[in-house]
Formats: C-alpha cells, sequence, structure tokens
C-alpha cells in the first residue's frame, strides 16, 4: 500500500494542474490581504465616531468559497483526468488492485487539501489582522482562540468536498460532469433549499455541504440565520462531522463499488 | 538485458500466456467467442487478425481490466489481477495514448515505477533503451505517435517481465522504428521471454513472428508457425499449354502433382518455375503461361480471415493441401 501511495504522490506533484489549483489558491489568499488593506482605507476614512458601525465580512470565511470549488475541482481531476487521458489503463495494468488506487488518490488528495485548506485559512486569518493593526475593526476583533472552532471547521470543509469530488468523479468519470455536480451540491442546491416553505428550508440546508460548515464551526443553518425558519432545527457540531463524514464515505463507497465492477475503458 | 533469476518459481507454468474458452459480450454484441490459446516462452507469438477480431479485448481481460463473461485468461497460471507487483511478471502496451498528457516522460514512468517498487534509475534506463533519454522531460502530451508508442514500450519493459504482451506497437511509427520493434521483439523472445504481439498487418508478423494465433470475428481460426501457413498456402504453378495432356504426363513423370483447372490452366505443385520450363522444352512441348502462385503470407492471412466462419466450419486447424480452392 505504502507503494501505490508513493505513486500516487508522485501523480498528484507531477501533474501541472496540481500547481495551477494551488496558483489560484494562493491568488485568492493574496486577494484576501488586498481585501484587509481596503476595510483598513474604509476605516482610516471615516469620521471616529462611524468606524465602530463599519461591517466587514471575516477574510478567512471569504476565503472558503474559492478554497472549496479549488479542491473539488482537485479532487476530480485526481480521477477524472486519467479516464480522459486514458492513464487509468495505465494506472491498473501497473496496480490491479482498483480499491487500492482510489483508497491512496483519497489519502493524498485528502492530506493535501487539508494541508491547504487550514494554511490558507490561517494564513488568511493573520495576514488581515497583522494588516488591521491595533485598529478596532469590529470584524478583526475576535481573538484566535475565539475563532478557533470555526477556523478549523472552514479549513476542513475542502477535503470534503475534494473526497466527495474523487468518489463522484470515479462514479461519472468526466470532468466538466462531476465539476459541475460538484458545484451544484455546494452553491446551486443549498439557494433552492433556502426558498423551500418552512420548516423545509432549514431541514434540508442543514444536511448540504454549505450549512454543514455553518454548523460545524456552530453557527446556526442558512436558513435560520436569515430568519425563515425556527430556531430550533439544526445540527450539532458533532452531528454535523458526522453527516460530512457520511458524504465522504458514500461518495468513496460508491467509487470502490463500481470501480470493482466496472470494465476499464 | 538479461531475464532476472529472481521471483517465485512457477513451474513449467512460467511465462506461460493461457486463454481457455474465453468469451466477452459487451451488451448484445461479442468481442470474444470462446477463444482458446497458449503462448509459450522464447518465441514472438504473433496475434493476427483484423481490426474487431478481438485482440485487445482479449488483451484487456489477460491485463484484468475487463472482465470476462465466461473462461479465463492466466498469466503464470493465475489470474493478472492477483498477482502483487505485475510489473515485475507482466509488461504490457496495450494502447499508446494511455498517458496522462501533462507529465514528462519521465514522471510517467516514475508514477508507474513507484507503484511497483521499481526505481528511478531503472526509469532512466529503459528511456534510454527505446531512446526517448533526450525527451524524458518533455511534456508526453507533445509526443508524437511513434514517440508514445517508445514510451509505451519502456513502461512495459520498466519491470524486465517474463512475459510480455503488445497490442499494435508498431503503428505511428516510422520504418526505422519498425525496424527497431522487430529486433526488440526478437531480442526479448531470444532471451527467453514470452513476447505476445498483436497486430492486423501480416506482413509485418511473417518477419517479426515465430508463431500465430490467428482470430476473426472472436474465435480461433488457426494456431499455427508462420512456415507452416506459408506451406499450407503454397499453390504451386500456374502453366497453360497447347498440348495441356502430354505436359501433364511428363510433369507427373517428374514427380509433380498436376490438377487441371476448370479454364484449361494447369495448377503444377512440387516443381520449380525453371524445372517446369527445362521439361517442356525438352520434349518439346511449348508453354503459353509458367507463373508461379504460391501464395503470400498476406494472401494467405486475407484468405484465413476473409471468412472466418468457412474455415472454421472446414476443421480449423486441418492440414490444407488439397483445399486450396476452398471459397472461390
Amino acid at each position: 500500500m505504502t507503494d501505490v501511495l508513493a505513486s500516487e504522490w508522485l501523480k498528484l506533484r507531477s501533474a501541472r494542474s496540481t500547481w495551477y489549483i494551488l496558483g489560484v489558491v494562493v491568488a485568492f489568499v493574496l486577494l484576501m490581504a488586498g481585501f484587509a488593506f481596503y476595510v483598513v482605507s474604509l476605516w482610516e476614512g471615516m469620521p471616529p465616531e462611524r468606524r465602530a458601525g463599519l461591517r466587514a465580512a471575516q477574510p478567512e470565511q471569504v476565503v472558503l468559497l474559492p478554497l472549496q470549488i479549488c479542491a473539488a475541482v482537485l479532487g476530480v481531476l485526481t480521477i477524472t483526468s486519467e479516464y480522459a487521458t486514458g492513464m487509468i489503463r495505465s494506472s491498473f495494468v501497473a496496480v490491479p488492485r482498483r480499491g487500492a488506487v482510489l483508497a491512496a488518490k483519497a489519502a493524498v488528495v485528502a492530506a493535501a487539501t487539508l494541508v491547504v485548506g487550514q494554511a490558507s485559512v490561517f494564513v488568511t486569518f493573520f495576514a488581515s489582522r497583522a494588516i488591521a493593526g491595533d485598529r478596532p475593526i469590529r470584524d478583526f476583533a475576535p481573538t484566535l482562540i475565539g475563532e478557533l472552532p470555526k477556523m478549523l471547521a472552514t479549513g476542513l470543509s475542502p477535503m470534503v468536498l475534494a473526497l466527495v469530488g474523487l468518489g463522484l468523479g470515479a462514479v461519472l468519470r468526466s470532468t466538466a460532469g462531476t465539476v459541475a455536480s460538484v458545484v451544484a451540491l455546494l452553491y446551486v442546491v443549498p439557494r433552492f433549499a433556502v426558498a423551500l416553505p418552512d420548516p423545509w428550508n432549514a431541514r434540508v440546508g442543514s444536511v448540504l455541504p454549505e450549512d454543514l460548515t455553518r454548523q460545524l464551526a456552530g453557527e446556526a443553518p442558512m436558513a435560520v440565520d436569515l430568519g425563515s425558519s425556527d430556531s430550533a432545527i439544526g445540527l450539532s457540531p458533532p452531528m454535523a462531522l458526522a453527516v460530512m463524514a457520511l458524504y465522504v464515505v458514500v461518495a468513496l463507497g460508491a467509487a470502490a463499488a463500481v470501480l470493482g465492477r466496472r470494465d476499464v475503458r | 538485458m538479461v531475464r532476472r533469476a529472481a521471483g517465485p518459481p512457477y513451474g513449467t507454468l512460467d511465462g506461460m500466456i493461457e486463454v481457455k474458452e474465453l468469451t466477452k459480450r459487451y451488451g448484445a454484441a461479442v468481442a470474444v467467442d470462446g477463444l482458446s490459446f497458449q503462448v509459450t516462452p522464447g518465441l514472438v507469438t504473433g496475434f493476427l487478425g483484423p481490426n474487431g477480431a478481438g485482440k485487445s479485448t482479449t488483451m484487456r481481460v489477460l491485463l484484468g481490466l475487463d472482465a470476462p463473461s465466461s473462461g479465463e485468461g492466466l498469466v503464470n497460471g493465475r489470474r493478472y489481477a492477483t498477482i502483487r507487483h505485475p510489473m515485475h511478471e507482466v509488461g504490457a502496451l496495450l494502447d499508446a495514448n494511455a498517458v496522462h498528457g501533462g507529465r514528462s516522460a519521465f514522471d510517467h514512468l516514475r508514477c508507474l515505477a513507484r507503484s511497483n517498487r521499481i526505481g528511478a534509475r531503472r526509469v532512466a534506463e529503459v528511456l534510454e533503451q527505446v531512446g526517448l533519454a533526450g525527451v524524458a522531460r518533455k511534456r508526453a502530451g507533445g509526443f508524437s505517435l511513434g514517440m508514445r508508442q517508445r514510451l509505451g514500450i519502456a513502461a512495459a519493459l520498466l519491470g524486465d517481465p517474463g512475459v510480455l504482451m503488445f497490442d499494435e506497437p508498431v503503428n505511428g511509427l516510422d520504418p526505422e522504428g519498425v525496424r527497431w520493434i522487430r529486433h526488440l521483439m526478437r531480442s526479448l523472445a531470444a532471451e527467453g521471454r514470452t513476447v505476445l504481439l498483436s497486430s492486423h498487418l501480416m506482413s509485418e508478423m511473417a518477419l517479426t513472428a515465430d508463431r500465430l494465433v490467428v482470430v476473426g470475428r472472436g474465435r480461433l481460426i488457426t494456431e499455427t508457425s508462420v512456415q507452416d501457413l506459408a506451406d499450407r498456402f503454397e499453390r504451386g504453378v500456374l502453366v497453360r499449354s497447347p498440348r495441356a495432356a502430354e505436359l501433364t504426363a511428363v510433369l507427373e513423370a517428374a514427380g509433380a502433382t498436376v490438377l487441371a483447372e476448370p479454364d484449361g490452366g494447369l495448377a503444377v505443385k512440387g516443381l520449380e518455375v525453371a524445372e517446369i520450363g527445362d521439361l517442356a522444352a525438352g520434349h518439346g512441348l511449348a508453354v503459353h503461361e509458367v507463373t508461379p502462385r504460391s501464395a503470400s503470407l498476406e494472401e494467405a492471412y486475407m484468405e484465413l480471415t476473409g471468412d472466418s466462419v468457412e474455415y472454421r466450419a472446414a476443421g480449423g486447424s486441418g492440414a490444407g493441401g488439397d483445399r486450396q480452392g476452398t471459397g472461390r
């Protein structure tokens, strides 16, 4: 298994797409620094009595959206690029245990997206606070200790999406189809869920990836937050984590079942 | 390159490829239909048949990519999928395009090699061997089909395996490349390895293979040596003469078999053109035509595969001396 892991790690590192995706992530982290400078300049330009009323999104939360998409695309490409190029046949001839190949891909993708996800969130946090300096900007004020659960949850969700993308990619085999499916699951389905009648808006939303990240951080589902649903609905952080894990298990389980049965074209 | 002594002993099955009653259906289409044959070490075995005869499907089953509908394909006595580090036992080139174009040739091989505990030094060695050392760091996506074939062959050689399978390896190669492959196949077999080489080109096989497994429509047409196939389709010399009856007697007296054809020509076997000419001249018999008609291997192949069902019905493996008129 270590040989297969090492091989998949080499594959991940030697694919140009991996570095393009990492480049996009770095660009968004830099963009968040720019955003922090912008908030600071807004604050500086305000009359002192209005500064306390300045509201700004937290950069380490804003960066989540591109992080999730990048991670999902990386997970999808890990398998669909092999189907698209035919490399999958070379891979399975070299390692006929298809489950081992899938597990190794999952492990290296999980490790890479977890490290990059957490690193991006924390770098964004520290960079934006350093840029804000000692200015008491309200949304930049919470301490690291207070923000830690939310940041860890945020940093975890790209990995979840990468693994869901990998599993779906193995089932669907098409890059475009899988990326579209994952993005729909991530951003399109939640918008429809919010529009459902109360209490189904929060019930459905609470098990979708976007709200799972919020609930893992101890926040209410989006529909509750928007005031359109009962605040009693929602999952506790451990439950949210369990549902996230279920997504991964179902996606990778389906992938393993399909890979074992299907001829490799 | 010498065949490695390391590796578990497989007794008499070492190096054997066995296809047993293999059938593969894709939906309603039957790609391989009850195919059985064996490939033995030390020879280049040509796997020959028209496009769509089931050659690639058979190889895909042998390599564990496709599950057989029934029957099985074994390498060294076991199913490929059960081999732990298969590149050390079996090397295969299925499809030269089975490469991620974004990786360099070196990285592509390195990824495959690492999964089978093969080091980077060996990767450099095989790149040297196939003549791609100079472009090792170039992206495989920019390679010509011929270069990809070489890259695929390099991948097959990585583990220094005793069994090698190549699916249409000469496609896309220039004449120099074709000669190189021919030489490589022959030397791999000379080292005692098992070499199975598929092609739809008889002319290529005539120069490269020792044995032939000929398939058509998913079924075995014949398993034979190249020499036997040539002999089987030996059709003698066509002779026309205004004094056919006398000439027949003369030729038969000299030991030939002579068959009168419907249009008045004589099919003569057992004598060369020059001998026939000399005999005719010696007896004062005029001849109007003396044409050697020994079918080329290409023609033999076309005839074999042109209507595989008919040949199967005629007995398949039978010696064909009296069958030259089959069909038309």
